[in-house]
């Protein structure tokens, strides 16, 4: 399994909107998932004025990508498979 | 169940929020308002509930919340938002009740009721109905059946089925609610018994539907915002609500158009002082309650009324805060800034602040103005406290703590203390015992909310990252300049 980035958006409108709640990432990944992830905020990475539909705060970086209207359930699913798929 | 801290629910209404927000920073709140329901569920977009017409409904009454109108009271419903910003703006203070219900949005939860699933065997034995007190249960088809009109919900039955097939169905509001101050009406919408509510919050928090909200301040406090003639009196859960950091978040506030930015951390570090002194000089045989906590000191007011002779007269830090602000900066309006509903309450009868606002309202007002704080330089408040140690009343125990602190400066040493960490039905009854004086003496530290005000209605942090946040202003606290 490689080790990649998640990146969760600490500016202003992703934090306000649910970011800081994945910042607590590492909590709920298992074993061997959480070894391999490398988590990191970052200041606005400048997708929240895009408000066209299903495009929302917060935003992520999983190995690069970003994904938009993140939970942490949603996150969890996204680092566990691109985590498989490696 | 708890719902996370943010979900689609809160992000909806702090969107919103923000488009009001920059709609009335703009001065075009009544041009636009009517418009933004049609934006926010534009035609062909997808759709929350049965269809784009009722969801453009409901947020006609968030608007109307948001305004700071109690929903229920609508007369007529072809009255343009355009009108309602109107009396907003002309009657330019804070709306007196604090939540209000969504009638349309309240999803009429079935539940409450008692109802047996297809675990039921339709056994021989039938206990069920042999300990039903109100022969309210019935057997068609070899199942049992409860016949709701009879039904009074005593859950003798499900108590003694040995399949576990009787379950309670629990209405997410009602349930949370502590003093039984929510509840269906004949049409099974939720209704709030204002002669009971404590304004705790907690039926916002768990309404799935998000139907409980709070009739805001923002308006008012936009109009003073742009004369530059507001003062920001901040709570010390605000660490950790917003990127950055203090220093950056009250630059933040500058930049929002607060005239000044005061710690209430510095108020509490008053309250602590007097509380401890309180508690030297009180009577050493019964319990002192905290003050500080308002959706408590309701509940005691409204329902615990034994207790009341025991809460502490000590002003809350929010009461010292105010005093000196209105000290220094006279004639300015006051704004407490806090994760709390119950505050409103405590502003309004003391006279501590013009007007609060959350600190889901505050996000809302810095992404309408679209300030990046994590982007902006540090700044140092206008009133702050002389050490980090206050910081701690944002928290469960935190009061406590600095009680006991205050009295072991003095030599003392610190109190027999019990804690009431989040006001529910339990923590009501240990009231009720306490003030009867079977539970001993000493401090009781009440926090309505479990975990403290880090964990309040109105916040939108995430409380572990938030807790982290708090610690180091705890830590790396200084007096601000003004101070020493
Ligand atoms: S705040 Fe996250 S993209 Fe701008």
């Amino acid at each position: 399994m490689r080790t990649i980035v998640v990146t969760v958006c600490s500016g202003t409108a992703c934090y306000i909107l649910g970011g800081s709640d994945l910042l607590t990432l590492r909590d709920h990944l298992e074993e061997p998932y959480s070894r391999h992830v490398m988590l990191a905020g970052s200041p606005c990475l400048n997708r929240c004025k895009d408000r066209s539909e299903n495009k929302r705060p917060p935003y992520v970086t999983v190995d690069g990508k970003v994904y938009g209207n993140m939970t942490l359930e949603t996150l969890v699913k996204t680092v566990q498979s691109v985590l498989d798929a490696s | 169940m708890k719902l996370a801290t943010r979900n689609q629910a809160t992000f909806l209404r702090t969107d919103l929020a923000r488009a009001l927000a920059q709609e009335a920073f703009s001065d075009s709140l009544e041009r636009r308002i009517d418009q933004l329901p049609l934006e926010f569920r534009p035609k062909n977009s997808s759709r929350t509930r049965c269809c784009i017409y009722k969801d453009r409904a409901i947020l006609r009454y968030r608007l109307m919340a948001l305004l700071g109108h109690a929903v229920e009271n609508e007369q007529d419903e072809t009255r343009s938002l355009a009108s309602y910003a109107k009396e907003t703006l002309e009657y330019d203070s804070p709306p007196e009740a604090s939540l209000t219900i969504l009638d349309i949005a309240c999803s009429a939860c079935e539940g409450g009721k008692h109802a047996v699933t297809s675990l039921c065997r339709g056994c021989l034995a039938r206990p069920c109905s042999a300990n039903c007190p109100k022969d309210a249960i019935h057997f068609i088809n070899g199942k049992a059946h409860i016949q709701p009109e009879l039904c009074i919900n005593c859950g003798k039955c499900r108590n003694v089925c040995p399949y576990s097939a009787i379950v309670h169905q629990q209405v997410p509001c009602e349930a949370s609610c502590p003093v039984d101050a929510i509840a269906k009406n004949e049409e099974g919408i939720a209704q709030i018994h204002e002669e009971k509510c404590i304004h705790c919050g907690r039926c916002s928090r768990a309404c799935p539907f998000a139907a409980v909200m709070e009739r805001s301040s923002l308006i008012p406090v936009i109009e003073r915002l742009k004369k530059n003639s507001a003062i920001a009196m901040i709570a010390p859960s605000i660490a950790g609500q917003f990127p950055g950091g203090l220093g950056r978040i009250i630059t933040a506030l500058k930049y929002l158009g607060f005239s000044a930015v005061m710690e209430v951390a510095a108020g509490a570090e008053k309250t602590a002082k007097h509380e401890a002194q309180e508690y030297l000089e009180g009577e050493q045989d019964r319990p002192l309650g905290t003050s500080c906590c308002p959706a408590y000191v309701q509940a005691v007011k409204k329902h615990i009324k034994d207790f009341l002779p025991l809460v502490s007269t000590t002003p809350t830090p929010l009461a010292y805060t105010g005093a000196e602000a209105s000290k220094r900066y006279p004639n300015i309006p006051r704004v407490f800034i806090g994760p709390c509903m119950a505050k409103r309450d405590e502003a309004r009868e003391q006279k501590s602040a013009e007007f609060v606002l959350t600190f889901e309202e505050l996000g809302a007002l810095f992404l309408a103005r679209d300030i990046e704080i994590e982007t902006l330089d540090e700044s140092e408040p206008d009133w702050s406290a002389e050490t980090g140690k206050s910081w701690e009343f944002a928290v469960s125990g935190g009061v406590a703590a600095n009680v006991a602190s205050c009295l072991s400066q003095q030599g003392r040493e610190a109190p027999p203390t019990r804690f009431i960490d989040g006001l529910d039905r339990k923590g009501i009854n240990l009231l009720r015992t306490g003030a009867s004086g079977k539970l001993g003496n000493g401090l009781w530290e009440v926090m309505a909310c479990e975990g403290g005000c880090l964990c309040g209605p109105g916040t939108v942090g995430n409380p572990k990252i938030a807790r982290k946040a708090l610690d180091e202003v705890i830590q790396n606290h200084s007096p601000s300049n003004d101070r020493v």
